[in-house]
C-alpha cells in the first residue's frame, strides 16, 4: 500500500481537486485507490458526488468511532472515499483523538482484503504537515501543490527558508493551474522552473482548465464530466509518473 | 535504399550539417535564453527582484 499526502502551499491551489482527480486517474490505471480527507472543509467527497448535507465522515464520529467501511463509501468511479465529515468547532487543530483515529484508519486500510487498496491519497489542509504533532508516518511522501501566482511564490520562499521543516517527510512539488496565455502566471512559472531544484519540482504540471471547476459544479470528476479536457491528460500523466516512480514507499 | 532515421545518404548537405550543429548548440542556447528571460522577469516585477528573492541556488538566476 503506497501512501501519498497532498498538501497545498497556499489555500486554493487545488490540492483537494488534484487528490480527487488523481485518484480517478490511478483507478483508471487499474490501481485500487482510497482517499482520506483530513481537511475540515470536507470538500473532497463532493467531487465524488456525496451530497453536501451528508454528515458521514471518518473524523467527526470520534466519540463513537465506526469502522472505516461504515464511514466511507465507494464512488461510481471505484475509489474508496473517506470523507472528513461535518465540521465541528475544533476541527482546525489536530487533536490526540484525530491522531488516534488516523492511525486506526491506516491500520484498517492495510488489513482490508476486499476491496484491497494499492494507493492511499491523503488530502491535507494547507500547512498541515508542519504541525508539531503531525500524524504522518515516517518517510511518507508529500506532494506540495503550487500555483503560479505571487502569494504562492512568497510562501515558497518562506517555506524554503524554514528551518523547522519536518525531516521525516519526503516533499515533492507540482505546479497546478499553469496558464501560459496569461502574463504573470507565465512569468512565475518560468521563474520557478529556473530557480527551483528540478529534483524537487516534478517534471510535469497541471494546466489551468475551466473544465475542472465545471466538473466540481456538477459534482463529478473531470473524466466523468468531459473526456475532452486537457486536465484528463494532465492527471493521467501525473498518475503514470507516480506509478513509475520508485520514491513512494510501499 | 535504406530510409531509416539517421541515414545520411539521401540527405542534403545543409540538412546533414544542421543535424550535427543544432544538438551541440541547443542546450547553451536554451540556457542563455532562460537567463535573459529570468532577468527580464526580475526587472518587470518588483516582487521577483534579486533583492527580495531568497533563491540563489540556480545558475539561471545569475
Amino acid at each position: 500500500m503506497k501512501l501519498l499526502a497532498i498538501e497545498s502551499l497556499v489555500g486554493g491551489a487545488g490540492a483537494t481537486t488534484l487528490t480527487a482527480n488523481l485518484a480517478a486517474a490511478l483507478r483508471q490505471g487499474e490501481q485500487r485507490v482510497a482517499v482520506i480527507d483530513c481537511c475540515a472543509q470536507n470538500h473532497l467527497a463532493a467531487h465524488f458526488g456525496q451530497p453536501l448535507t451528508e454528515a458521514m465522515g471518518v473524523f467527526t464520529d470520534a466519540e463513537a468511532p465506526k469502522s472505516l467501511l461504515e464511514s466511507a463509501f465507494i464512488s461510481a468511479s471505484g475509489v474508496l472515499v473517506a470523507p472528513y465529515g461535518s465540521a465541528t468547532e475544533n476541527t482546525q487543530s489536530i487533536t490526540a483523538q484525530h491522531q488516534q483515529r488516523f492511525e486506526q484508519l491506516l491500520q484498517e486500510l492495510q488489513e482490508l482484503s476486499k476491496p484491497r487498496v494499492d494507493w492511499v491519497l491523503l488530502n491535507l489542509p494547507t500547512g498541515f504537515s508542519f504541525a508539531p504533532n503531525v500524524m504522518l508516518p515516517n518517510a511518507a511522501s508529500c506532494l506540495l501543490v503550487l500555483e503560479p501566482e505571487p502569494r504562492c511564490y512568497m510562501n515558497l520562499q518562506r517555506w524554503q527558508a524554514r528551518q523547522d521543516r519536518p525531516e521525516q517527510l519526503r516533499y515533492r512539488a507540482i505546479m497546478n493551474k499553469v496558464a501560459p496565455h496569461l502574463e504573470l502566471p507565465r512569468d512565475i512559472f518560468d521563474l520557478c522552473q529556473a530557480e527551483l531544484d528540478p529534483e524537487w519540482l516534478l517534471p510535469l504540471y497541471i494546466n489551468r482548465d475551466q473544465h475542472i471547476p465545471e466538473a466540481l459544479a456538477t459534482q463529478q470528476l473531470l473524466f466523468e464530466y468531459t473526456l475532452g479536457a486537457q486536465g484528463n491528460a494532465d492527471f493521467a500523466e501525473l498518475a503514470a509518473w507516480l506509478q513509475a516512480s520508485a520514491e513512494i514507499e510501499q | 535504399m535504406s530510409t531509416a532515421k539517421g541515414s545520411d545518404d539521401r540527405t542534403a548537405l545543409d540538412i546533414r550539417n544542421l543535424r550535427y550543429f543544432v544538438p551541440s548548440y541547443q542546450q547553451p542556447f536554451i540556457e542563455a535564453v532562460a537567463t535573459q528571460r529570468v532577468a527580464a522577469i526580475r526587472k518587470k516585477w518588483r516582487l521577483f527582484s534579486k533583492q527580495t528573492s531568497a533563491f540563489t541556488s540556480s545558475s539561471a538566476t545569475e
